[in-house]
């Protein structure tokens, strides 16, 4: 199994793959809305919030995303290392604070946007040492 | 409110931990299966053999507790606090390809991933700032 870098076409799949994964990021959140503010001290009250998440439609859908985006992703990990793999699924971090910022209608503060800018820096830097460096072992 | 975010935090914790296992799972029973993947027909084959394995049960087990959790917390936490927090899992994927699955993992990956840590904790002082 070659180290070497991510080849350019998974790397593509794996991008699509965000922006699916973000949709489902977003009816996940509609799913939780849909609940408001539901006390888990039980199992009981457990069972009862996952069986109201399950009649959700928004669920269902955001699911669906999810099945898609694990074909893709065990398709690809059979590929590729998991750890050269894990970073390229960062690039979601823009695609969902977007949905949350335009569709969500969450407020965004810059310390917010800085944590992610940073938490995507660490990805560019991951991503350039995979390039670079793989290959060499210690 | 501090206490709220620290359960958020905690919740989100569980959840990466629960996705971690998930995908180290994923990546034994992707090894084990030696299909070529061509073609709609042998990406069934694949998914097919795949299913067969009990260790990819034990990782939707996970995969499923996993999403219960996030769904939890997403009742508690805006999405766009909650998402970046649970990047929190790549520091665990780093750790568990290093020490369990003994594949190699750059000095620039592990820049990269205390970057994302660093992100994380100004992710996490936002929430408390709200």
């Amino acid at each position: 199994m070659s180290k070497r870098g991510v080849p350019l076409a998974i790397l593509g799949v794996l991008f699509l793959n965000e922006a699916v994964d973000s949709v489902a990021q977003y009816c996940f959140k509609k799913t939780a809305l849909a609940q408001g503010h539901p006390p888990i001290a039980s199992l009981h009250e457990a069972a009862a919030f996952v069986g109201a998440a399950l009649g959700s439609g928004y669920l269902w859908l955001g699911l669906a995303a999810v099945a898609l985006v694990f074909v893709t992703w065990i398709t690809v990990l059979s590929k590729i290392d998991l750890s050269a793999a894990m970073p390229v699924t960062s690039f979601s971090y823009v695609f969902v604070a977007l949905a949350s910022r335009i569709f969500l209608h969450e407020a965004i503060s810059p310390l917010r946007w800085s944590g992610i800018a940073l938490i995507l820096i660490g990805v560019a830097i991951v991503s350039w040492g995979e390039e670079g460096e793989g290959g060499r072992l210690p | 409110m501090t206490s709220q975010l620290a359960f958020v935090v905690g919740l989100i914790v569980l959840t990466s931990v629960c996705d971690t296992v998930n995908h180290l799972g994923l990546k034994v029973c992707a090894n084990a299966v030696d299909i070529e993947v061509a073609g709609l027909r042998s990406v069934a084959r694949y998914a097919l053999r795949f299913l067969r394995l009990p260790l990819a049960w034990v990782s939707i087990f996970f995969a499923l507790l996993s999403l219960f959790l996030w769904l939890y917390a997403l009742t508690k936490a805006d999405l766009s606090l909650a998402f970046p927090i649970d990047s929190m899992h790549h520091v665990f994927i780093a750790l568990a390809s290093r020490f369990l699955l003994r594949e190699f993992v750059s000095w620039q990956r592990w820049l990269g991933t205390g970057c994302i840590m660093a992100g994380i904790v100004l992710v996490t002082m936002s929430g408390l700032a709200a």
